[in-house]
């Protein structure tokens, strides 16, 4: 798994590295037991055993509605900051 | 393993608790799985097999606190870590047993002792019993501002009672009671009982209904109507066996016929005698006019709702202005007497001057929770800060910071629960005690019963407190990292050690207050002890006698009774009205020959009727004249004797003896032969200053409802007497004259005793306080002790040093006491006698009492310190 999951972050630029992996375990219980993510055991890419995680439907919907409040949390800044440089 | 997720989706709680033992496991294979990939990860970026398992290791993290945050974060496990917690706590507690009983046993103490006086206090203020809403009820009384102690009569006059029965737009009922004796003659003997005569709608006024059958109706509260009781819950049980069928049963009262009608259930027992009632049945002539100014009645009167007090005051002044104003026999006079109407609370009525006392004991017991509440709280905090070292430990070894408080709450929490049930139990011994301490008549009706809301607040208080003072030193530890704790081993306690030393300087403080409070009223009580009443108590017996008027129709026939029993006992033996120190208040005005009664200055005496014997009996001595004499009788030339100060007050610097006087309305002049020592008429602390006329009681044209009888003679003989002059006679009230005086001493009594117990209490854990203070420093500084003996300091100046410590913390308490005992002081002078609340001799002796049980405290651990081994002490950490 963690092979995976550093996968997918390094594929975007300026992902934070985690430090303390241990960290991620109670984020990932939370996640599942909203029922965002569902996970099973399986092989890694070096055959080993690993346990995968993927986005449930429930999840993605989650996911966008926080993406959009993001978003609009992120434009009203935007104009708050833009406002600033005209004063 | 899908199927099963889903279920967990549906039923998470259900599924969670089977499933987290599954859930543990699983984490523990994830965790595994990870770190070996982590561990290959290195491998593969080349680094050797030990090294590529330290980096994945470090990369991960600590595996217990991923664990710990897990099982947090799956939410239900964190009741079960609670119980671990409380499991744990148990265990730690039972390893210390003296610090867990020292804590439990605070905790009761000031639990039981809080829970049983505010539930007796709630009681007695706030909601008596088979009372409906109280707070709507009040008494009417009436007021003569001139006449010396009769600013509040506690009783009306009949008219009154009707005024305030016919106002109904502002009162829902109104009622009025006089206590009445009856004998009972069905039984095997004849049966005294103290009932009541009271108005149609008594009952309705205090919202109390029957248990059986009804209370009276209007019809039957009239001159002439059929005669109908109400029982007592008492009386039913005592007299009937609880017999359901007593319903419409005629019984005889005084020998004349009553129809039972109704059976009131227990707890109206505290107003007024109740052994029985039956209709007052005011004739039209009891509340005509005339009748105005002669109060005899106990009138109660339940308000409308949203009716204030304020506003049935101000009808009752109303109504008294126009009184005055109107041609009512004895407005003139009344006029100038400052004479007026006002109501009073039924809690104050029925309370009275207990309110003050009360409310004193409960400001001492609220303190003995302030100082339990320190000293737990010390306890606590010593006990904590003494295991940094073991909670820097676990929090080096992975315990979260929310791990170890919740721990340690749980300690306290355990703690506090286990001090409210044993505070429960002493409540429940502690109620009955102070029931059984309590003066009978100060608070009639109370019983032991719970207020569960206050032992849930003493509780609540303690807990919080002990859970902050526990937690504080957990919250420190691992705030600090644990190498510095660990390292710094004992020396970081310092600043724990000053606000314990703060808590114990509070307690001693508080202990002060109790301590000159105990000793101011101990002082009064023992100076009032003092007092003497004006008369001899030594051997004297009393007892009542009821007459009903069936039997005794005249005075002859009663006079003949009062020959009879007093001839079979031993001289000097007498009957009266009334003896002092039994209650009430006979007074009246009186004429003197020639001379008009100056407007504005009333003549206004307490009149009593005694017999023959009556002085010598109770040893009054006589000043000037001569006292009453068999050939004083029925016939002869009426005769009075007067006490000194009505001698001192009318003729001043003159002979009173020879000159005429006749109580306001009578008709014939009386002689006055002689004037007799004044007499304390209820009150060791308070004279009121009111002289007495005494009259010849066989002259008295009438026979009396009631008389007391003084004799030396033992009680059987007494009742022997009196079954043989009349078989259907009986007596009752029986007290010494002695404990007739000490009764009226017995609410001070108590207050005394409570506020001593209180006081003990006080210094007693304020002690134990102080004791662990002193060992704890002691066995902090083992080291420097053994340092300072290493270079020669005397076990003298060891025994010094630490005993000043303790004389430091007493003394800071002493001087904070001072001032807390100046501020209860304005409390207490009401309930002291000739001392002042702020005595300096007993403050001095409360100063010693503390200092010295502060010596007496240190003296342990300073003989410890004493022996300390300078060699061992330099080796030990």
């Amino acid at each position: 798994m963690a092979t995976a999951l550093r996968a997918a972050w390094s594929r975007r630029a300026g992902a934070p590295s985690i430090s303390n992996h241990g960290t991620l375990y109670p984020v990932l219980m939370k996640l599942e037991q909203e029922s965002a993510i569902a996970s099973e055991w399986g092989v890694s890419e070096n055959n080993r055993r690993a346990r995968f995680y993927r986005i449930t439907k429930v999840g993605r919907k989650q996911l966008l509605a926080e993406k959009r409040q993001w978003e609009e949390t992120t434009r009203i800044m935007g104009q708050f900051f833009a406002l600033g440089e005209e004063i | 393993m899908r199927k099963y997720e889903n279920r967990t989706a549906r039923f998470p709680s259900a599924a969670r608790r089977l499933s987290s033992q599954r859930q543990d496991a699983r984490l523990e294979d994830e965790i595994d799985a990870h770190i070996e990939l982590l561990t290959l990860d290195n491998l593969r970026a080349g680094m050797d097999p030990a090294e590529a398992r330290r980096q994945a290791a470090l990369r991960f993290g600590k595996p217990s606190s991923t664990r710990e945050a897990c099982r947090d974060q799956r939410g239900l496990p964190h009741l079960e870590a609670f119980l671990k917690d409380l499991r744990h706590a148990s265990r730690a507690l039972r390893k210390t047993p003296g610090f867990s009983v020292a804590v439990v046993l605070t905790l009761a103490v000031a639990a039981g002792a809080n829970t049983a006086l505010f539930s007796l206090v709630d009681q007695a203020l706030f909601h008596p019993r088979g009372i409906d809403h109280p707070e709507r009820i009040v008494s009417i009384r009436e007021h003569y501002g001139k006449l010396l102690n009769l600013s509040d009569l506690g009783a009306t006059s009949g008219p009154a009672f009707a005024d305030v029965r016919n106002e109904r737009g502002l009162f829902e009922h109104a009622a009025a009671l006089t206590s009445d004796y009856f004998t009972y003659t069905g039984g095997s003997k004849p049966e005294h009982l103290e009932g009541a005569r009271v108005s149609s709608e008594w009952f309705a006024v205090l919202g109390a209904r029957p248990m059986l059958g009804r209370t009276f109706a209007a019809e039957e509260d009239q001159p002439n109507a059929e005669r109908v009781a109400v029982l007592s819950y008492g009386t039913w049980t005592k007299l009937f066996g609880r017999d359901r069928s007593v319903i419409g049963r005629r019984i005889e009262l005084d020998l004349q016929p009553y129809r039972v009608i109704g059976v009131m259930g227990p707890g109206i027992e505290a107003i007024g005698p109740s052994d029985l009632w039956v209709p007052l049945a005011l004739a039209p002539a009891d509340i005509a006019p005339q009748e105005r100014f002669h109060q005899h009645l106990f009138t109660l009167a339940r308000l409308r709702p949203h009716v204030t007090e304020q506003q049935v005051d101000n009808w009752l002044r109303l109504r008294a202005a126009q009184v005055l104003a109107s041609n009512v026999p004895g407005a003139k006079e009344t006029a100038a007497l400052d004479w007026y109407m006002f109501s009073k609370p039924y809690t104050d009525t029925m309370v009275g001057d207990t309110r003050t006392p009360m409310l004193l004991l409960l400001a001492a017991v609220g303190m003995i929770l302030l100082i339990a509440t320190a000293n737990v709280a010390g306890l606590m905090l010593a006990r904590n800060a003494a295991r940094l070292h073991e909670l820097a430990v676990q929090v080096a070894l992975g315990a979260g910071r929310g791990r170890l408080l919740s721990r340690l709450a749980a300690e306290s929490l355990l703690l506090s629960l286990l001090g409210a049930l044993a505070g429960l139990a002493l409540a429940a011994g502690g109620m009955r005690a102070v029931l059984l301490w309590a003066p009978k008549d100060a608070v009639p009706g109370l019983d032991a019963r719970f207020d569960v809301f206050t032992l849930a607040f003493t509780a609540a208080a303690i807990a919080a407190a002990s859970i902050f003072f526990g937690i504080l030193p957990a919250w420190l530890a691992s705030a600090t990292p644990p190498v510095d704790a660990m390292r710094a081993g004992t020396r970081t306690v310092s600043g724990r050690q000053r606000l314990r030393s703060c808590l114990v300087v509070g307690e001693a403080a508080l202990a002060m207050v109790l301590i000159v409070a105990a000793g101011a009223l101990l002082k009064s009580f023992l100076r009032l002890e003092a007092v003497s009443p004006g008369f001899d108590t030594r051997g004297v017996m009393t007892a009542a006698v009821s007459f009903p008027a069936a039997q005794y129709s005249s005075a002859e026939k009663q006079a003949a009774f009062y020959r009879a029993v007093l001839g079979s006992l031993p001289a000097p033996s007498a009957f009266a009205s009334s003896v002092p120190f039994q209650g009430g208040i006979n007074a009246g005005g009186f004429e003197i020959e020639g001379r008009p009664e100056d407007e504005g200055s009333p003549r206004h005496t307490d009149v009593r009727f005694v017999s023959p014997g009556y002085f010598e009996a109770l040893h009054i001595p006589l000043r000037h004249g001569r006292f009453f004499a068999s050939s004083d009788h029925a016939g002869a030339q009426g005769v009075a004797i007067i006490d000194e100060n009505v001698a001192r007050q009318y003729w001043p610097g003159g002979d009173p003896v020879g000159k005429l006087i006749r109580p306001n309305g009578a008709s014939v002049w009386f002689n006055v032969i002689g004037v007799a020592g004044h007499v304390l008429q209820a009150d060791l602390a308070l004279d009121s200053g009111r002289g007495t006329i005494y009259y010849d009681l066989y002259q008295f044209p009438q026979p009396l409802p009631v008389s007391v009888m003084v004799t030396h003679a033992r009680v059987e003989a007494i009742r022997q007497a009196v079954a043989a002059a009349n078989p259907a006679e009986s007596i009752f009230d029986v007290q010494s004259l002695r404990a007739r005086v000490a009764g009226s001493l017995a609410s001070r009594q108590f207050l005394l005793r409570m506020m001593s117990f209180f006081a003990a209490t006080a210094l007693f854990l304020a002690a134990l306080g102080l004791y662990g203070v002193i060992s704890y420093s002691v066995s902090q500084r083992t080291r420097e002790i053994g340092v300072r003996m290493a270079l020669g300091a005397r076990s003298a100046s060891v025994y010094g040093m630490v005993v000043a410590e303790g004389l430091r913390l007493a003394g800071a308490g002493c001087v904070l006491g001072l001032a807390g005992a100046a501020g209860l002081a304005r409390m207490l002078e009401s309930q002291l006698f000739h001392v002042q609340a702020f005595d300096v001799a007993t403050v001095a002796a409360a100063v010693a009492i503390l200092l010295a049980v502060a010596v007496a405290a240190s003296f342990w651990p300073a003989r410890r310190a004493a022996a300390i081994e300078p060699m061992a002490a330099l080796r030990c950490e």
